[in-house]
């Protein structure tokens, strides 16, 4: 569980701070701003999983985006693997992107319809990497569908032939296709049903025990980070409020808001809690 | 006393390779006052219910059977008088707010407007009322004053406009379509909250469609559990929970992260059901479980099972139910 602090260390985030610019109000006036992310400190060490957990406006994207370097930061570092991402040059922000991959959460969004999937799961082999032969980029894929439960000759076929969850796991296949250390998935199981939920969770596991990958795994549901995270860090605007292993934060929830968080989960066998403010 | 009742509904939709069946002989009876869960998978015929009660399926849907209520046959009004009953005696609540308020008019407006067409009221009379019900919904003067717009709401904010124009009318049945779906947590139980608070006043009817099993226990009193267009497993909540009879039910539950109350050891995976729900072109002869069901057996597959009694009201269609032994 706290294996995370003696191995090395994939990620480590200081102070990230992020404002978002909003409608100018007055003509004269500076625009405003909002504080997406308000000094965020996190650390993630090779093999291990945290998630981060909030509500909708909590930050939690924006903090997924910005590890990965599509937000840039107003303050802090986002380092990984020991470099400072903000302070590479292109060309060494394209070489450590092998190593960080996404996976977005709506599976219908997040592949070009129009694109046979083998294309789409090389794209990132495509961006990232260059000298990778025909007969390499064909193995590569079948490798990755592979690995997530698809066959090699799907490759040909289009995202509509797929279900929600085949979707998911074709999103997934594109994330390992680099060999990367780290998967950053953005509720990668909220739009799947829940017995296909549960099957997308485990496969998220088998890979992590087999290709040892890191993830940071953002999610509104306490409850299903449960089963894929060592450690959780609970967000509420901008901010970390509370942050432990996994199964401490849920037995003793220190902090109000997690206490709220865990009440508010419906659970079968337990009569409805009435919330206070209601 | 029972209030809307579905005998032996179905629906089916032409497709480019052929008419697909969406649901498959649905019946059920909702009383006064009662609150009915409907659970299961997307696909399985949860909203295709609701929209064949409220007269909404898509165009090139064909409905059979009888959808009774207060003594009509809604599959047999004419649009004008299915318009009498549309939003003033059975009203619903949609999954997601934003796609289901209208952008460009205010919140204020959109209340009122179920008011104007059906209770006849003056625009003064329709926007008093209006506030009333914002009120009433959580959103009180002058914070959320009625010429506001849903852009400038949150998600658990709009939802509880979606329901203040659901309520306008007073209406008998409310059907609330995954209302919680598109919400955070602590949005989800203040709304499940406020559900349960309207209709209890009023002794509305609500049926409540949802994929959570957990919202289900703490919301409702009776349940049915839908498969593929068929109803599998249907009883008072409690009897359903406490025996689970149907594997579908069964698997569910036991696939929901929620239903763990501890971590999984280290190198042990969460349940699952193997496979996924089978297309409306593509459902098989027999059970329409049989293809994912470990305890599927060659008497599964010939035709579908037919529903059976358990105890008290407690049914099931499976041939080889969870549980106590079934009466021969």
């Amino acid at each position: 569980m706290t294996a995370g602090e003696t191995g090395p260390m994939l990620l480590r985030v200081e102070g990230l701070t992020l404002d978002y610019p909003l409608p100018r109000e007055r003509l004269l006036a500076p625009a405003p701003r909002f504080r997406a992310l308000n000094a965020v400190n996190l650390h993630l060490a090779k093999g291990e999983s945290l998630a981060v957990v909030g509500e909708s406006g909590s930050g939690k994207s924006s903090l997924a985006r910005t590890v990965l370097a599509l937000e840039r930061p107003t303050a802090g570092r986002v380092e990984m693997m020991g470099q400072d991402v903000f302070a590479l040059p292109p060309a060494g922000l394209r070489a450590l992107r092998r190593h960080a991959q996404m996976v977005f959460q709506d599976p219908y969004g997040s592949l070009d319809p129009r694109r046979k999937i083998g294309w789409t799961i090389a794209e990132p082999l495509d961006a990232l990497e260059s000298g990778v032969s025909a007969a390499e980029r064909k193995a590569r894929i079948a490798e990755v569908l592979d690995s997530v439960g698809l066959k090699p000759r799907d490759a040909e076929r289009f995202p509509h032939e797929f279900s929600g969850g085949q979707r998911q796991r074709i999103a997934i296949a594109r994330a390992l296709i680099t060999h990367p250390d780290l998967i950053v998935a953005d509720e990668p199981v909220s739009a799947l049903d829940v017995s296909v939920q549960a099957q997308v969770l485990n496969l998220f596991m088998d890979l992590r025990e087999r290709l040892g990958l890191s993830y940071l795994f953002i999610s509104h549901d306490l409850a299903v980070v449960r089963h894929v995270a060592d450690r959780v860090a609970v967000m509420r605007h901008g901010e970390v409020v509370e942050e432990g292993g996994v199964e401490s934060v849920f037995n003793a929830p220190r902090h109000p808001y997690t206490q709220a968080l865990l009440a508010a989960v419906p659970r079968v066998g337990m009569p409805r809690r009435r919330n206070a403010g209601s | 006393m029972t209030l809307l009742s579905l005998q032996d509904l179905r629906v089916t939709i032409a497709t480019p390779e052929g008419p697909a069946t969406l649901l498959d002989g649905v019946s059920f009876d909702l009383a006064a006052g009662e609150q009915l869960g409907i659970v299961g998978e997307s696909g399985c015929g949860k909203s295709m219910t609701a929209l064949a009660v409220m007269g909404l399926l898509p165009a090139a849907a064909r409905a059979e059977g009888h959808v009774i209520f207060e003594g009509k046959n809604l599959l047999a009004l004419d649009e004008d008088a299915l318009c009498q009953i549309r939003g003033r005696r059975i009203a619903m609540v949609f999954q997601e707010p934003m796609t289901a308020l209208n952008p460009v008019k205010t919140i204020g407006d959109q209340v009122a407007e179920g008011l104007r067409w059906h209770m006849g009221l003056g625009r003064g009379e329709a926007e008093t009322r209006a506030v009333k019900l914002l009120d009433r919904v959580g959103l009180p003067q002058p914070r959320f004053a009625p010429g506001l717009y849903p852009h400038q709401l949150s998600g658990g904010q709009r939802q509880r406009v979606v329901i203040a124009i659901a309520l306008a009318c007073d209406p008998a049945v409310l059907i609330a379509d995954e209302p919680t779906t598109a919400l955070d947590v602590t949005s989800q139980a203040e709304i499940l909250d406020l559900l349960a608070d309207v209709t209890a006043e009023a002794r509305m009817a609500l049926m409540l469609i949802t994929h959570d099993l957990a919202v289900v226990w703490q919301n409702t009193a009776s349940m049915l559990v839908m498969y593929a267009g068929c109803v599998v497993e249907r009883g008072t909540t409690a009897a359903v929970f406490e025996r689970m009879a149907h594997p579908y039910t069964r698997g569910l539950l036991a696939a929901s992260p929620h239903a763990l109350d501890r971590a999984l050891p280290a190198g042990r995976r969460l349940a699952t059901i193997p496979g996924r729900v089978p297309d409306p072109q593509h459902r098989p002869q027999g059970c329409v479980f049989a293809g994912r069901c470990s305890r599927a057996a060659p008497d599964c597959l010939p035709g579908p099972p037919a529903e059976r009694a358990l105890e008290d009201g407690h049914r099931v269609a499976c041939l080889h139910p969870h549980g106590a032994e079934l009466p021969a």
